[in-house]
């Protein structure tokens, strides 16, 4: 699904998205200044939950999204991520790049792993594995007493770069909107780039990539280790902004929500997973102070998102098929 | 004195490792043959711990009970299949995922409206939670009578697959599905009936978990994840496979955790062992699959001609 | 280069009990059209796989220049310089026509870890892509998506990926299946247009586009090859006629 239309017709409705888009940052910019103009910080620490979902979100639809690849294992990224933070930070090291640094390669890492044990699967056998290895890290969590176990690790050092700590909730919340946005660009670069393409080729049909003559599971390999570590790096924001790390971050129902994200705001496309988190979480949000049942309602919602959502919401605004 | 202990969860493990057998013969088929990710599972085992639960309390009729889950959770299972899931069949992995775990939010909600969010208690006969001596041990009745019946289910799941027309279809469609249609097969009843069948095993493994577990609303997930091992472990859509996968994972998850921190400390620090024993432990059957599928990426047993 | 670019030596594949390879010996020499003909079942498919990789022989050798094949993996093959059609379904539809080719190109230009410039802005991959697509006659449809198109126009995108790839050894299995009479003499054009450009193996049922193309012909019967030769030769031989071509001409 690409993202430049052919049909000049058609420009002046994606012209829609595009704006949108522009209109929705901007209300992100200046959301801090009003919250604190308006005396209602809290509104800064609500949208940073959804920014850095919709950073996780957008992480997974590279290779949810770009490569076919429904992969469970995000979640466990994710809570990595967390725990860069804060078993560094249990140790008295509050050094943000050390974190930062951690949560990357170790999401990596992870993702390098269990990509290469599971990629040598597909279709239900690769889902199944990817949930069992989210699993395996949620009970490597619950067992670490030392590190909390199942009540979590509270964070008492937040990262730090040079004099600014991330614990400022003003500061976070830009460094997750700008990483954000530099996730978006670099996702539609990458879509459009070489490797995107041959990632796409790949989703596309598998056995035509080989016999092209690319090695496709290598290429499937990097895609999910990059796409672990930037979900990596959403954990690492999730941890400063909660101060807080949990087994909970890494429950794989975190991925079957992420995906929920990702369909519901247009599986494939650049947009599409940011407003997907946004629209996701802020209705359970809303449900949550409505009804005791939210979590009911909600399920019934996904189950509406799956059978329906053909082109998620930011195919709603290009209005464009699939 | 660590002999009885060994004795003792090794029996554990057996029995654990008949109910996965259960939740895991139905839910390979679902993979295997309908290509179908069903994530609710898991929910079907919680509807058939509730309903024995409910069931025994009223009545008092504990075998009455247990009987009974299994036409009440195939009904639950080929209602939802009609309506809702053979939709699906056609469509994406990811959308299957998404509707079955919906569902599983779903029934979860029921449980919690209809029987609270705490534990809901059901008992067991007198006679039943006796205890009878095995190789020197105590060992309790009831769970002896979970290994009888699992094993019971399994010469029936074998006498089905491999005696009957219909099980015939099952082998086939388990390694080639487009030539099980070719056949003129109806393939609509078929997957009907498959699903239907996942679902009461897994709600007689609910049923008969009630009374010596908690029966709570999320019971479901976690033993779905085991169940997904299983099924990985033994090869998808081989019943044969979920059922030797099934008992060596019950027995190395029960026998791992309890015996690791002992053998850890046998000669690491104590603080190490204290820390490294429990984690490895929770770990040892997810290392386990990762260790098949780096020799075996289909599986001990898999299906061939996938 | 003198020898042959492909070969087989006693080539058996056994599927459990069926000999669907039984000992063939065959020789694809530079710059001919050889194509294999037989009856339906006879073994070709199963002949290609092994030559692709998607099956392993169950005994003999497979050469490709100097260099033994039979058990490598296909991708390598692929970079070694072995082409292969594919029945038209197997062009990638979500993707423009020029992408397909591209990535076709691409493939053999080192890795493709590029993760930012636009693939079909890179003038390395793009000149060449369209190129090819000027050969097949599809210039003026490069952007178009693929699923777009219309079945002929599949065809030749398919012809336009495998040459883009510079294969050394073309694998063209039943190129013609499908095709009304204008569409084939159309493939037929085309599959002169690029004589002695490639070295092909020809798997097809279309006995005219055969004796139009082929400069040699093996007939391929119940796993064995029962004659090679020119397309005269094989026209007048009489086993060939007795057990294939005389239910066809």
């Amino acid at each position: 699904m690409a993202a430049v239309p052919p049909n000049p017709r058609k420009m002046s409705r994606s012209r829609i998205g595009v704006i949108v888009s522009v209109l929705f940052a901007l209300t992100l910019l200046l959301l801090p200044p009003a919250a604190g103009y308006l005396e209602t910080p809290y509104y800064v620490i609500l949208v940073t939950r959804l920014l850095v979902f919709a950073v996780a979100g957008t992480a997974l639809n590279l290779v949810l999204g770009f490569g076919g690849m429904v992969s469970f294992g995000h979640s466990l990224f994710m809570g990595i991520g967390a725990y860069s933070v804060a078993i560094p930070a249990f140790y008295g090291i509050a050094n943000g790049w050390v974190h930062i640094a951690f949560a990357i390669v170790a999401a990596a890492f992870a993702a390098a792993v269990t990509g290469a044990i599971a990629l040598r699967t597909r279709g239900v056998a690769f889902i199944m594995i990817t949930l069992a290895f989210a699993q395996m890290f949620f009970f490597l969590t619950v067992s670490l007493k030392q590190y909390g176990g199942d009540d979590g690790l509270p964070i008492r050092l937040a990262s730090s770069f040079g004099g600014a700590t991330l614990k400022q909730p003003v500061l976070l919340y830009y460094v997750v909107f700008a990483t954000l946005c530099l996730i978006i660009y670099g996702s539609y670069r990458l879509y459009h780039s070489s490797f995107g393409l041959v990632l796409r080729g790949c989703m596309i049909n598998e056995d035509r990539m080989k016999a092209l003559g690319y090695p496709t599971l290598t290429y499937k390999l990097v895609a999910y280790m990059i796409s672990g570590a930037i979900a990596g790096v959403a954990g690492f924001f999730l941890a400063n902004m909660t101060t807080f790390a949990s087994p909970a971050y890494a429950s794989w129902t975190v991925s079957g929500d992420l995906m929920i994200m990702v369909v519901l705001g247009g599986t494939g496309t650049v947009m599409g997973p940011a407003y997907g988190a946004f629209a996701f979480l802020l209705i359970e949000d809303l449900l949550k102070r409505v009804t005791d049942h939210w979590l009911g309602t909600v399920g019934v919602i996904i189950v509406l998102v799956g059978l329906l959502a053909k082109r998620g919401l930011w195919g709603l605004l290009q209005g464009r098929s699939r | 004195m660590i002999g009885s202990l060994l004795i003792i969860q090794t029996l554990n493990g057996i029995q654990f490792g008949v109910m996965l057998f259960l939740l895991a013969a139905g839910l390979t088929l679902i993979f295997g043959i309908m290509n179908f990710i069903n994530m609710m599972h898991g929910a079907l085992y919680m509807a058939g711990a509730y309903v024995a639960a409910t069931l025994y309390n009223k009545t008092g009729q504990f075998t009455l009970s247990l009987v009974m889950v299994v036409p009440i959770t195939v009904v639950i299972g080929i209602v939802l299949e009609k309506l809702v899931f053979r939709h699906l069949y056609d469509r994406d992995h990811l959308d299957q995922v998404l509707c079955t775990y919906g569902f599983i939010l779903i029934f979860n909600e029921i449980a919690r409206s209809v029987w609270g969010a705490s534990p809901y208690f059901m008992g067991m006969p007198d006679a039943l939670s006796d205890t009878y001596e095995v190789l020197g041990v105590g060992y309790p009745v009831y769970r002896l009578l979970i290994v009888g019946a699992g094993l019971a289910i399994a010469i029936a799941a074998y006498i089905l697959i491999h005696e009957t027309r219909f099980g015939m279809l099952i082998r086939a469609g388990a390694s080639d599905r487009a030539m099980v249609a070719g056949l003129g097969v109806n393939i609509n009843l078929l997957n009907t009936m498959i699903f239907g069948i996942g679902a009461g095993l897994a709600g007689i493994a609910g049923a008969l978990a009630a009374p010596i577990l908690s029966v709570e609303p999320g019971m479901g997930e976690g033993v779905l994840i085991l169940t997904v091992v299983v099924i990985v472990i033994g090869g998808i859509g081989s019943v044969r496979g979920a059922f030797f996968a099934a008992l060596i994972v019950g027995v190395v998850d029960t026998v791992g955790r309890s015996m690791l921190p002992f053998v850890f400390e046998g000669f690491l620090s104590s603080s190490l062992a204290g820390a490294a024993g429990p984690a490895v432990a929770s770990m040892i059957i997810y290392l386990l699959m990762a260790l098949v599928l780096a020799f075996r990426p289909n599986g001990l047993f898999p299906v061939r001609g996938r | 280069m003198s020898g042959p670019v492909l070969s087989t030596r006693g080539l058996i594949k056994r599927f459990s009990g069926v000999l669907a390879s039984d000992d063939v010996d065959f020789d694809l020499m530079p710059g001919e059209v050889h194509a294999i003909i037989g009856p339906n079942g006879a073994g070709k498919t199963t002949f290609i796989k092994q030559i692709t990789g998607e099956h392993f022989p169950t005994a003999g050798r497979i050469a490709l220049g100097d260099t033994d094949i039979t058990r490598m993996r296909t991708d390598r093959r692929i970079l070694l310089g072995l082409g292969r059609s594919f029945q038209v379904t197997s062009v990638l539809r979500e993707l423009t026509v020029l992408e397909n080719v591209i990535l076709a190109v691409q493939a053999k230009r080192g890795h493709s870890f590029r993760f930012w410039e636009p693939a079909v802005n890179d003038s390395a991959l793009r000149e060449p892509a369209l190129a090819v697509l000027q050969d097949v006659g599809l210039g003026s449809k490069a952007d178009l998506v693929a699923r777009t198109v219309s079945y002929g126009e599949l065809r030749q995108l398919e012809m336009a990926m495998v040459i883009a790839s510079d294969p050394k050894v073309l694998l063209l299995d039943e190129p013609m299946a499908g095709m009304g009479t204008v569409e084939s003499k159309l493939m037929v054009d085309l599959l002169k247009s690029f004589r002695g450009r490639f070295s092909t193996i020809l798997v097809e049922h279309d006995m005219d586009a055969v004796f139009a193309l082929a400069d040699r012909i093996s007939v391929l019967v119940y796993g064995r090859i029962i004659a090679t030769g020119t397309p005269a030769e094989i026209r007048e031989n009489k086993e060939v006629r007795a057990s294939y071509l005389g239910e066809t001409a």
